[in-house]
């Protein structure tokens, strides 16, 4: 046996005690456990693989062993007759990365609209105002008078102004703001490339819109049986409403993005949903397993762990984020949000992570005054154990849910234990 | 032209070896780099034989698909793009040429006459009008920059000839920029050879960044470095170093640990690089925190070169190559192959910026900046690309600003000459050419010279060959090599 070496696709992320193997050209992760890690290690330090496995017990051998043939089955890695350098790929720098993310402006703008909506989600954060019981009244938070028009017209400008290329139209239920298109269209003719618009499903959609490339309708889903996903709505023919907007989506050419939310009364049968969504768009479906705990707070489902491991569906491997989630947050660099009473806000659900007014003021002005940094530089790599575990650079982290809307640095929602390489036993409830 | 319309003549991978003696075929397509093993190992023997398209897919098929779903189309430049890119360019910086006179006739100025569309020595000042409508637009640039890229300082520079021949221009320059209330940092290029202490106390305490030419020590610097009539200037630069040193200590400006000072040194073909190592090597307290920023002078379309011995015209590369191999084995064996030593510098930036371009994208404009994110202002108020470049090509002025037509006009010429000419190169991913090298006569005329693409290649295969070199004895290299530049705009964006 000669020396190991990786193929060009795999990036290797070392944990405090595991490796995590990143496959960035098929998006997938191998986790590497202590026995293999130690190994992969010192082979990669061009060690004769060998002599490595002569200082092994019989048992570690055949573990190694085994995760030698994985590695070649996977085509990740290799043998070879001589320590080469193997350069991994990197998307780091150049005229197309630069585009794509810079420190100092926007990435994408997200902008609330209304917070009417037909639909009593279990978990939303509709507030309680409306008369509507909902599980997360911390999020409601109507606040003042709504953004006026002309000074919603200069902000979209301002966000084109600093590179945002994406819109997010968001509620409540989006279509239920009067002047929704309005702004729709207002975005399109200042040549933003993408408007995401997020709507319950129940309302119906304008066919004017179905089709047209621009713009993209975002939907959460529960369940694939009707009974469940009405229950997770709290609406009765909620899921029938969905289903009429879907298939309008797919006979027009539309592409939705479909965010299949598991919570405990999913958790059974969350794969099958998946597979019934998977038709009705050409975009991955997210994923995100969600139910509340007997204290109310949130927290993923038991199921998280397994599926971290077996299916890492709740991360992501995308070589072009490889470089940025080094160093900054993954869902907070980049955006910024607008409340609709004008208050600027880090992430639309964080209402206590304002950043300015921007009744008063412009957003370049929020930038240059840096308040934007801490929650942009709020990388994984900067959450307690996270900075020490070899999943940190795929895990998608949302603090919204993870830091209950409250926490930047809150890591408790994970059971896995980076110094140990070992998951501890979940709480489970809701 | 979009990416459906790009060339169907690819280029092909070529291999390098590395002082171990292994072999590895580089991909430009894709930007990968794999061992010369199995099936690849037959590609590098046979890169060109009838095999060959079958054995590059089956290497590096799956690798060029994946970059080629990443590269954007290649688009027709429009004078609304050239604004955008122009407005979100990271950095904003204007240099004002104050002056072309020069207390010095350096025997590989690219003003001697000697280099083809270039200028003479000349007489030309720059106004206090002129300057001040410069700081003008610069301030207004600055302050619609600021919509589009918040939080960046933008920088004025001071050139010439020998900028500082023009203190009085410079000094009402900068009480004009505090009056109107423009934050920007201020940077001069100096012979060294008009510093009295006046001139000194005014830098520092202005904090200005001084990049200083020094070519080595007296028998280098003064072989070209020379007064009109013949005399050598050292003295002059290497006495100016210590002196901004102390008044740096007294005003306490500038980071701390950092020298106030920048060593430009130019190199030609008769250039001892031993001699320059164990000068600037010999002297820590003067250039450890420094380092000696080492460039050859602009060897085409000259006839500087005419008539040398064959003596002369090896020595630099003749004195390079030797060190070379003592450079890799220190490189490979610590954490800084690039650290502020001279060979650290001279060799070591090179691989940096190798290493930069393995990491990005192919660009259709190469290594050209789009003209307008940085600006040269000339004495008559005409807007250039930079101070590089010929001036024949005005893209403005500092009354009407920036030419977009004319910038959508050179941007396109470029484009469509890369396009046509570069189709087949195995190296547009690791070449930096640009308006530097393409611009020639007017009218609008984009040649990139031929022997600079001839030595490119020939270059990327050496540098390749010693990266790799370094890497296979030291992977953790690779992390000082993209380190540091990213630790400063980290510290600049989060802490600054």
């Amino acid at each position: 046996m000669g020396f190991l070496r990786l193929h060009p696709e795999c990036r290797l992320v070392e944990g405090a005690r595991n490796i995590c193997l990143y496959d960035c050209l098929g998006g997938s992760l191998a986790s590497l456990h202590r026995v293999e890690s130690d190994f992969v290690r010192e082979a990669l330090g061009s060690k004769p693989m060998e002599e490595l496995l002569q200082a092994r017990t019989p048992d570690e051998r055949q573990k190694i062993e085994d995760c030698l043939a994985k590695l070649k089955e996977r085509d990740l890695g290799g043998e070879y007759d001589r320590p080469y350098y193997i350069k991994t790929i990197e998307r780091g720098s150049g005229p197309g990365f630069i585009s794509f993310f810079e420190p100092t402006r926007v990435r994408a703008l997200f902008l609330e609209l209304t917070q009417e909506c037909p639909l009593d989600c279990l978990y939303c954060h509709v507030p309680d105002v409306f008369g509507r019981g909902t599980g997360c009244g911390r999020y409601g938070d109507l606040g003042g008078p709504p953004l006026a028009p002309e000074r919603r017209r200069a902000i979209l400008r301002q966000a084109v102004d600093l590179g945002a290329g994406e819109l997010h139209l968001m509620g409540g239920d989006v279509l239920l703001s009067p002047n929704w298109e309005e702004v729709l269209e207002e975005a399109l003719a200042l040549g933003i490339a993408l408007v995401t618009v997020w709507t319950s499903g129940f309302t119906p959609l304008p066919d004017r819109w179905a089709g047209d490339p621009r713009v993209r309708f975002a939907f959460s889903v529960y369940s694939h049986h009707p009974e469940v996903h009405d229950e997770v709505a709290g609406r009765p023919g909620a899921h029938a409403a969905l289903m009429t907007n879907l298939e309008l989506l797919k006979a027009a050419g539309g592409s939705p993005f479909i965010s299949l939310v598991v919570t405990s009364r999913a958790e059974d049968h969350w794969s099958e949903a998946e597979t019934f969504y998977k038709p009705y768009t050409r975009l991955p479906l997210r994923v995100i397993p969600l139910f509340p705990t007997g204290d109310g707070a949130l927290t993923p489902t038991g199921a998280g762990r397994t599926l971290l491991s077996a299916r890492r569906w709740f991360m992501r491997v995308d070589p072009r984020l490889l470089s940025i989630t080094q160093d900054y947050h993954t869902c907070f660099a980049g955006k910024l949000a607008i409340a609709a009473d004008g208050r600027v806000l880090a992430c639309p659900g964080g209402r206590k992570w304002v950043l300015g007014d921007a009744k008063t003021e412009d957003l370049w002005a929020i930038l240059s005054a840096g308040r934007h940094k801490p929650y942009w530089a709020r990388a994984k790599t900067r959450l307690d154990k996270c900075g020490r575990c070899e999943f940190r650079l795929a895990c998608f982290d949302c603090r919204l849910i993870h830091g209950r809307g409250e926490s930047l640095t809150s890591v408790d929602f994970c059971d896995y234990d980076p110094d140990r390489g070992e998951w501890r036993s979940t709480v489970a409830g809701g | 032209m979009n990416r459906d319309q790009e060339s169907d003549r690819k280029p092909l991978p070529f291999s390098f070896s590395t002082l171990s003696g292994a072999t590895y075929v580089y991909d430009d397509l894709s930007g990968v780099i794999l061992p010369a093993v199995g099936p690849v190992a037959r590609l590098a023997e046979n890169a060109d034989g009838p095999e060959a398209d079958s054995l590059i897919q089956g290497a590096f098929g799956r690798y060029r698909e994946a970059a080629a779903r990443n590269r954007p189309p290649v688009r027709p430049w429009t004078p609304e793009r050239v604004k955008q890119d122009t407005l979100l360019a990271p950095s904003l910086q204007v240099t004002l040429i104050v002056t072309e006179r020069c207390t010095l006739r350096c025997r590989y100025c690219v003003y001697t006459g000697t280099y083809d569309y270039s200028r003479s020595h000349s007489g030309a000042d720059m106004s206090l009008e002129t300057a001040i409508r410069a700081v003008d637009y610069l301030a207004a640039r600055y302050k619609e920059r600021e919509r589009h890229n918040p939080g960046r300082t933008p920088a004025l520079g001071f050139y010439g000839g020998e900028p500082l021949l023009r203190l009085d221009l410079i000094r009402k320059v900068v009480e004009h920029v505090s009056r109107i209330g423009l934050k920007c940092s201020f940077n001069v290029t100096t012979n060294g050879t008009v510093c009295d202490d006046e001139t000194i106390e005014f830098l520092a305490k202005n904090d200005f960044n001084v990049a200083v030419s020094l070519d080595g020590p007296p028998g280098e610097h003064d072989r070209n470095r020379i007064f009109p009539d013949g005399r050598g200037s050292f003295s002059y630069a290497y006495g100016l170093l210590a002196k901004l040193r102390s008044a740096r200590e007294r005003y306490g400006a500038g980071q701390p640990g950092q020298t106030p000072y920048v060593i430009l040194s130019c190199a030609d073909r008769a250039t001892d690089f031993q001699v320059l190592r164990e000068f600037f090597d010999s002297d820590p307290g003067t250039f450890a925190k420094s380092g000696a920023r080492v460039s050859m002078i602009y060897p085409y379309r000259t006839s500087y070169y005419d008539g040398w011995s064959e003596e002369n015209l090896r020595r630099a590369e003749r004195t390079a190559s030797a060190m070379w191999p003592e450079y890799l084995e220190a490189a490979a064996a610590q954490d800084r192959p690039d650290a502020m030593s001279f060979t650290g510098t001279m060799f070591g930036l090179p691989l940096r910026g190798l290493l930069s371009s393995l990491c990005s994208d192919i660009s259709p404009m190469r290594g050209a900046c789009v003209p307008g994110s940085r600006l040269a202002v000339d004495p008559a108020g005409r807007l250039h690309i930079c101070e590089r470049v010929n001036n024949n090509y005005a893209i403005g002025d500092v009354e009407r600003g920036l030419d977009l037509e004319v910038v959508v006009e050179m941007q396109n010429a470029l484009q469509s000459y890369i396009q046509d000419h570069c189709a087949d190169c195995g190296v547009k991913r690791l070449c930096g050419a640009c308006f530097s090298h393409a611009l020639v006569d007017k009218p609008m005329n984009v040649e990139i010279p031929a022997d600079f693409c001839r030595q490119t290649p020939k270059g990327c295969r050496n540098n390749l060959g010693s990266l790799f070199t370094i890497l296979e004895r030291n992977p953790a290299s690779l992390a000082s090599f993209q380190s540091s530049v990213d630790e400063i705009e980290q510290d600049r964006i989060f802490n600054g």
